[in-house]
């Protein structure tokens, strides 16, 4: 990598309004594709009222020289509100005490902004410290403007434009308003990582003062003026419809307002929070109808069942059923998952306010624009009426992507004409969730004389996340295209204007959220084939932290490390000569911080496990002991994982220790289990999360790598399944193929 | 109508005497630090000090709290020992932070009977839920809180070599 980075196909050929538009383009959007321009007037670049100067639609500097960093990324526990704005301040110049960040309101036009799959820090890597550039120039520039000199003679450091022959100084804050009336540099130079200064440092977070004295507001907390409160009831059974309720009960209760039809449900509005839900219960709706989801037990006999015959191949390499014919030895193995519920702290809410002028939204939510199209529709408004001012989320995980909580405050809010809070119960939370998918999967791995493998084949079976088409179609489509081995209508089987309008499942029949993407190892192994059996069950599924490779890693890396053993080959070993250069490095150093090849005292064992998810790969290894009852207990993991460049490396460790920990709860007892058509688990009584006393010490390290930020969030939830089971399988002889681990205290 | 002793101050309330007390700080008296979580009392989001107890504010009535001293984040974030805090920043604990107050709150009552708790002791006390998994850090912060010197032991101190 060059030592002085150009950022000039960024700004290329830029006004100050194509500037903007640029820096919004690129930092706004996850997906690529429909982006509206921003429009110019909508961001002011001349002094307000209050002597602050906004550069850019990202960056505000006020008088005294404190500059503000909007951003448009929500957020959830992950650091990035001050990782996205040390990536500015880096370039800019300015002391971290000097920062603030802001969160941008959503309004005006619409534009794609979401915040998930561990995108934050890879979209505005280049796009803040570009701005941050940007402004610093432009400071600069009005400096030397000011003293008559050449902008060669200046230069910016710690908030300040020095004169370099002269000494002289001028703060940021007598600078900005002169700086944002020039014009925006075509070509700006961004700092080589040598030079950082903050970037690469365990830098404090600038929110945690606020959250830990009970200052800061999540979505739950938000009062605004004439607020009521309400709270919900949704049909247990999915899509069923509210069938009766004891109105009169309910309206002649303390407080209440109004009782709401919301989609399948209702809500109870009143004037306090505990009176709505007094009320609720008063009301005791009844429910009928809807599609009920497949009990637990006969959904784990379907999805065997689709295993017996062969998937729709969504994506394959070399020539797999060849290499397959002629095979030494054939090795397989199924593995299943459960439905696994988000269970974050903050329950579902949303407060919303229905005018004249449309709708305001204060939501903690991952998906501002889909909250303003959702809201919008469901108001039959434009959705640029629709303001969404995004707040802090108490955890959030892929659940608040999701726009149901949302809609029902909006629906509430109009039918009182005030502003309401709604909150779901933590029963409701548990119920009404957008689940990682229950699945089983069928793994065949044709083996070499040594052992290795040469073709491989992972065919999962589970749910479907579409939600355009019913619940029996969509089983018609799936199992149609199961048989003939094709989707439906495949691109260029229809004019491209309609074929975009067709459902997902209908054009390609895959679904990343189950299946994942080809080819499915990251492991060098020319034969593979990913395969999906559509096997409808109505419970909604959505992302869950990691998506599809929360299953695809549990099943993947046990298996390898059945194919180890059956080589007789240390499963450390067995991974080394099968990945790159840049992988071998992740799995020899967790291999090193574990002491790998030891034999732990106490009937510990070690088990290890690595993925490649979001552009990084974590290697993990679990030390385990196994009680006479056949319990796990977790003692220690270590993990290494190279992210590529690393904005703040405490933030990625508590970001890795906190996504291990998510991991090991989900395998160690996870379970969203049907029954009679409907969700049984209502609460942390039964579905148990992980504990401080159960927690086992982490030991975390990071690769050095000059490469571009990639994944954090994320990446390292997936291995600490397998790493445990393929630990407890070297203290028992027992192989693990299903989860939870640990069931009503009992081991599977 | 119930007067409540909050954070040294007396505050007055209308509402029925079943209201949990978590709903009414929350939404009678505007105090948001405390949080909820499911309402039932298992996952210690609420908790607060009565009587210099840690005890989950979702299970207790508000008329049942009127008889006691209530002690809330907002008034431990205001008192004179703030080695919590230092530790809880220092060790950069929190992730999303909405679980942080009501665990500040237990731990606080722990350190109060416990200054120097072992990891038994933490592990036995310290039940409240997190799901960003931020124990790692809490249990080192608890450490450190109980190793750093509290105000009034410091002032009897130096009362005492005057």
């Amino acid at each position: 990598m060059s030592a002085m980075q150009r950022s000039t196909d960024s700004l290329a050929n830029l006004s100050r309004r194509g500037f903007l538009r640029a820096s919004g383009l690129i930092a706004g959007g996850l997906v690529v594709g429909y982006v509206a321009p921003i429009r110019a007037a909508a961001v002011s670049t001349t002094p307000d009222d209050g002597g602050i100067a906004a550069i850019g639609p990202w960056i505000r500097v006020a008088r005294d020289g404190r500059v503000t960093v909007w951003v448009e990324k929500a957020e959830m526990g992950q650091g990035i509100h001050s990782a996205l704005a040390a990536l500015v301040a880096e370039e800019l110049e300015i002391p971290w005490a000097h920062v603030g960040v802001e969160a941008k309101s959503f309004t005006g036009p619409l534009r794609n902004v979401l915040t998930g799959a561990s995108t934050s820090i890879r979209d505005g890597w280049l796009p803040l410290r570009t701005a941050g550039a940007a402004a610093r120039t432009m400071l600069v520039a009005a400096a030397a403007a000011h003293w008559s000199v050449p902008a060669s003679d200046c230069v910016a450091r710690a908030g300040r434009v020095v004169n370099r022959p002269t000494g002289r100084s001028l703060g940021y804050g007598e600078l900005a308003a002169r700086a944002a009336d020039l014009p925006v540099p075509k070509d700006v130079e961004l700092k080589s990582p040598d030079d950082f200064r903050l970037l690469g440092t365990a830098f404090p977070r600038l929110d945690l003062s606020d959250i830990t004295t009970g200052v800061a507001r999540f979505g739950i907390d938000v009062t605004v003026d004439g607020m009521l409160h309400a709270a919900p009831a949704m049909s247990p059974v999915p899509g069923g419809t509210l069938e009766s309720a004891s109105y009169d009960a309910a309206r002649g209760m303390n407080g209440v307002r109004a009782v709401v039809e919301i989609p399948n449900g209702v809500a109870v509005v009143a004037d306090h929070y505990w009176q709505a839900r007094q009320a609720l219960a008063a009301l005791a709706p009844v429910f009928s109808g809807g599609d009920p989801a497949v009990d637990t037990p006969a959904y784990s006999a379907r999805l065997r069942q689709a295993l017996d015959t062969p998937g729709l191949p969504v994506g394959e390499s070399g020539t797999v059923n060849e290499a397959f014919a002629k095979a030494r030895r054939v090795i397989e193995a199924r593995y299943e998952v459960p439905f696994l519920a988000h269970a974050t702290m903050e329950p579902m809410n949303c407060t919303a306010s229905v005018s004249e002028a449309g709708c305001e939204v204060w939501a903690p939510t991952q998906a501002p624009s889909r909250v303003r199209e959702d809201v919008g529709r469901a108001l039959q408004i434009d959705p640029e009426r629709v303001t969404v001012h995004a707040t802090l989320m108490g955890g959030a995980f892929g659940r608040r992507a999701e726009t149901d909580f949302a809609v029902q405050a909006a629906l509430a809010s109009q039918a009182v004409s005030r502003p309401v809070k709604l909150i779901w119960s933590r029963e409701d939370d548990m119920r009404h969730d957008f689940y990682r998918p229950a699945c089983a999967a069928e793994l065949r791995a044709a083996v070499d004389d040594a052992g290795k493998p040469v073709a491989f084949t992972l065919h999962v079976a589970g749910p479907s996340s579409d939600r355009q088409l019913p619940g029996w179609l969509r089983s018609a489509v799936g199992g149609l295209e199961k048989r003939i081995g094709s989707p439906l209508a495949p691109e260029g089987t229809l004019p491209n204007v309609v074929w975009w309008r067709l459902p997902q499942l209908v054009r390609s029949g895959i679904d990343w959220i189950v299946a994942g993407s080809a080819p499915p190892l990251h492991y060098a192994v020319a034969h593979q084939r990913l395969e999906y059996s559509l096997v409808e069950n109505s419970l909604p599924i959505g992302w869950w932290r990691a998506v599809p490779a929360s299953q695809n890693a549990f099943f993947i890396e046990s298996f390898i490390d059945e194919l180890a053993q059956a080589a007789a080959i240390d499963p450390v070993a067995y991974r080394r000569g099968l990945l790159s250069t840049r992988d071998r490095a992740v799995l020899d150093r967790a291999a090193q911080m574990a002491d790998w090849g030891r034999k732990p005292a106490g009937g510990r064992a070690l088990g290890v496990a690595l993925f490649n998810t979001m552009g990084t790969t974590v290697c993990q290894v679990a030390e385990v002991s196994v009680d006479a009852a056949g319990r796990p207990r977790v003692h220690r993991v270590f993990c290494a994982l190279d992210c590529g460049q690393v904005v703040n490396p405490d933030t990625v460790r508590a970001q890795v220790e906190g996504s291990i920990l998510f991991g090991l709860s989900a395998a160690l007892r996870g379970r969203i289990s049907v029954k009679d058509g409907r969700v049984e688990q209502g609460g942390f009584h039964d579905y148990p999360s992980l504990r401080l006393g159960e927690t086992p010490e982490i030991e975390v390290q990071i690769i050095a790598s000059q490469e571009d930020p990639s994944g954090v969030g994320e990446p390292a939830t997936p291995p600490i399944a397998p790493a445990v089971a393929n630990a407890i399988f070297a203290a028992t002889g027992r192989r693990i193929r299903s989860l939870p681990l640990v069931v009503d205290g009992q081991q599977l | 109508m119930f007067l409540l002793q909050i954070n040294g101050e007396a505050r007055s309330v209308d509402v029925d005497g079943e209201t949990p007390l978590l709903w009414v700080l929350r939404d009678h008296l505007g105090m948001t630090g405390t949080k909820f979580g499911c309402g039932v009392g298992q996952c210690g989001a609420c908790t607060v000090h009565l009587d210099g107890r840690a005890v989950r504010s979702c299970t207790v009535s508000v008329s049942a709290a009127a008889r006691a001293e209530i002690r809330t984040i907002e008034g431990l974030a205001t008192s004179r020992d703030q080695r919590i805090f230092a530790a809880w920043k220092a060790e950069q604990v929190p992730q999303c932070g909405y679980c942080q107050p009501g665990m500040i709150m237990a731990v606080a009552a722990l350190l109060q009977e416990s200054p120097d708790p072992s990891d038994a002791q933490i592990d036995a006390s310290i039940t409240n839920l997190c799901r960003c998994g931020t124990y790692p850090r809490i249990r080192r912060a608890i450490h450190r809180a109980a190793e750093s010197r509290a105000p009034d032991r410091d002032d009897e101190r130096d009362a005492a070599v005057d």
